[in-house]
């Protein structure tokens, strides 16, 4: 069975103030060793992490609902990139601290009968993974270290959730759904450009594999990861906020300085304490509203320690931005949407807010991912070279005006699609949605599917060549490309066997992935088991085809 | 990939003295090598692979075959991470914030 707990509670509690720079990306060298150890950051992380779970077991009793069980703990893993791998100072802080990481599996540990350590990164999590130091970690207390793209998934059908209905999970995801193995999930405490806030139950969106995130990774991403708390939640939150990240993540982002661990039973309300002290509203923060609306929060948790705000700079769901502007003098950006959440268009002549209200149609989806693009291409070396770059980018479909569709520049005003074909140097259309502008596409460069990520990722960079992704550092491009051959390799050999590590990949609009119709018992449960029959042969084919190196390039 | 092609050159450099010692008959290259990674290897290989965490056998092994581009590596790590209590005090100079990186 899940943690239930008779009281919820968050604890908050303050780290003393060192430099916690040194190896806060990737664990040294001495990692195991006594000298490890006698680090001042280390002890401090410890004692910190230990005294916050302490905490928090007196006012809500986890650690005896822990006692003996199985658990699976999820850190944050994003991009591993030390200091040198972008032309900033610092190592980006966009992964789980692997320092609090050991800390929370030191206690954790003392309390549990075995721990698998598990991860979906969305790119080469095993590279990802080794270079952090989780793989040493896991090696350690003798814990298993599994990597959910990797693995063969389940389905399951939610009959109450309002957007994910169809969810595929990998199988160890099963055995926490079905109260076999508890869920603690170590998130990084940060800013996300998709959903303002990645925190405690965001964290799930790594127990998808490519092709499952890439569905409704629109505007409706908040719906979708606060859907999933139908099929599980976190039994037990430790955020790591001892060095924030502000900014445009997962793009590189910007250390905050916080020196906190917050650790709570609740994770809806651990996230709501956390964006709170992050300077932000969670009143306003979708991600924190879709999650209250479904009753995951607890309004009568406790929230123990100084709520004390430190202010993160927010991301910029938005291309119409000053820095934007500032950054890439050479982009050009039209965007137009018609749909029900689109303001409609009365005149050619609009102005900039109207434009930004345009953009919001469909923020948390092409836009945010075109953000995160080039907020990698900012942080690279690489930048000097394509900062004046010139490039136009389409998004939407189009707002009507008259019978005809619209695309609106940064101060509102109206081009058709004649105007953008004849528009200087080189055009971008982003997404499934764009398809009416597709002919104003540089050959190659409209980009199909809705809210795939990678490809979007791929494909702008290869129009602002040449770009050398920071993450992608001398030092470690060895790591993350035996990585992605082996991940391949792995997904390949799963397909040929039948037992694919994702569904096919499906998401060519926004529309929603729903379930059958079902017996009227079943539309109050929470979630229902929907096993995948044993593919056929040419379901087989079909999945080996579907796995994908990187991008797919001949959509 | 930089360690990567350092391995992958001295690789060639073995696979070079090797066919010189059976083309050839002439085994000068393994006796250099030998005799080259055999001294580091007693000098500051070993040591410093096991300072590292590395055991015995794997750091002579490693140490014989790839000479300084496998010890030199880590022992460069080793200084970059080892640290006194003063370099964990905080101070204003911690990290610089890039000059665009705060929002227009």
């Amino acid at each position: 069975m899940p943690a239930v707990y008779d009281k919820n509670a968050v604890v908050i509690t303050k780290a003393p103030a060192l430099n916690y720079f040194h190896n806060n990306v990737t664990l040294p060298y001495d990692y195991g060793m006594p000298s490890y150890d006698e680090r001042a950051d280390v002890k401090a992380i410890k004692a910190t992490v230990r005294k916050s779970l302490d905490d928090l077991d007196r006012e809500t009793g986890w650690k005896a609902k822990f006692k003996g069980q199985k658990i699976l703990v999820k850190p944050n893993l994003v991009f591993v990139t030390p200091k040198g791998g972008y032309r900033y100072d610092y190592a980006i802080p966009q992964t789980t601290d692997p320092r609090v990481f050991d800390a929370a599996i030191e206690v954790l540990n003392e309390i549990v009968s075995d721990i698998v350590i598990g991860e979906g990164s969305g790119m080469v999590t095993w590279a990802y993974a080794h270079m952090a130091g989780y793989d040493r970690i896991a090696k350690h207390y003798g814990a298993k270290i599994v990597y959910f793209e990797e693995m063969a998934t389940d389905r399951y059908f939610c009959p109450k959730a309002e957007c994910g209905q169809e969810v595929y999970v990998p199988k160890i995801i099963s055995e926490v759904v079905k109260g076999e193995r508890l869920y603690v999930s170590v998130p990084k405490m940060k800013t996300n450009i998709y959903t303002g806030v990645t925190l405690g139950f965001k964290n799930a969106m790594g127990t998808f594999s490519c092709n499952m995130r890439y569905r409704n990774h629109t505007w409706q991403i908040d719906k979708k990861l606060s859907d999933l708390l139908y099929l599980f939640k976190p039994d037990l939150t430790v955020v790591d906020g001892i060095i924030g990240g502000g900014g445009n993540t997962p793009g590189p982002n910007f250390p905050v300085l916080v020196d906190k661990i917050v650790t709570g039973t609740n994770s809806v309300e651990v996230d709501r304490v956390v964006t709170e002290m992050m300077g932000f509203d969670p009143e306003k923060n979708k991600l924190l509203i879709e999650a209250g609306k479904r009753g995951f929060g607890d309004p009568k948790v406790k929230v123990v320690g100084e709520k004390e705000i430190t202010p993160f700079i927010p991301a910029e769901q938005s291309l119409i931005t000053e820095r934007f502007e500032h950054n890439w003098p050479g982009v050009n950006y039209f965007v137009g949407h018609t749909n029900s959440r689109a303001p409609k268009l009365t005149s050619l002549t609009n102005s900039r807010e109207f434009a930004i209200e345009m953009e919001k149609t469909c923020g948390g989806g092409c836009v945010a991912s075109l953000g995160t693009t080039f907020e990698v291409m900012f942080g690279s070396y690489t930048y000097p070279l394509t900062k004046l770059r010139h490039l136009n980018i389409i998004v939407g479909n189009g707002a009507e005006y008259n019978g005809k569709l619209y695309w609106l520049d940064r101060e509102g005003k109206a081009y058709s699609l004649e105007d953008l074909k004849n528009l200087k140097g080189m055009t971008l259309v982003c997404g499934e949605c764009s398809s009416p502008a597709k002919d104003a596409a540089t050959p190659g460069l409209w980009i199909r599917g809705c809210g795939e990520v990678n490809n979007l990722a791929v494909r702008t960079m290869l129009a602002m060549m040449p770009t050398l992704p920071g993450q992608f550092d001398l030092n470690n491009i060895h790591i993350i490309l035996f990585g992605l051959i082996r991940k391949y390799v792995i997904k390949l050999f799963m397909a040929a066997k039948g037992t694919p590590t994702e569904p096919n990949f499906d998401a060519y609009n926004d529309g929603l992935f729903t379930i059958p119709e079902l017996a009227a018992k079943n539309l109050d449960c929470d979630w229902i088991e929907a096993p995948v029959p044993p593919l056929t042969k040419e379901q087989r084919i079909e999945a080996v085809k579907g796995v994908r190196f990187l991008a797919k390039f001949l959509f | 990939m930089i360690r990567f092609l350092e391995y992958l050159g001295c690789g060639i450099l073995w696979v070079g003295s090797m066919i010189l010692t059976i083309v050839k008959k002439n085994p000068i290259g393994i006796i250099i090598l030998s005799l080259m990674h055999g001294t580091e290897c007693v000098l500051i290989g070993v040591k410093t692979g096991l300072k590292y965490g590395k055991k015995l056998p794997e750091s002579i092994a490693m140490c014989m075959t790839f000479g300084f581009t496998w010890w030199l590596p880590l022992k460069k790590q080793i200084e970059a991470e080892t640290f006194t209590d003063a370099d964990f005090v905080r101070t204003d100079h911690d990290f610089t914030m890039p000059e665009t990186g705060v929002q227009g």
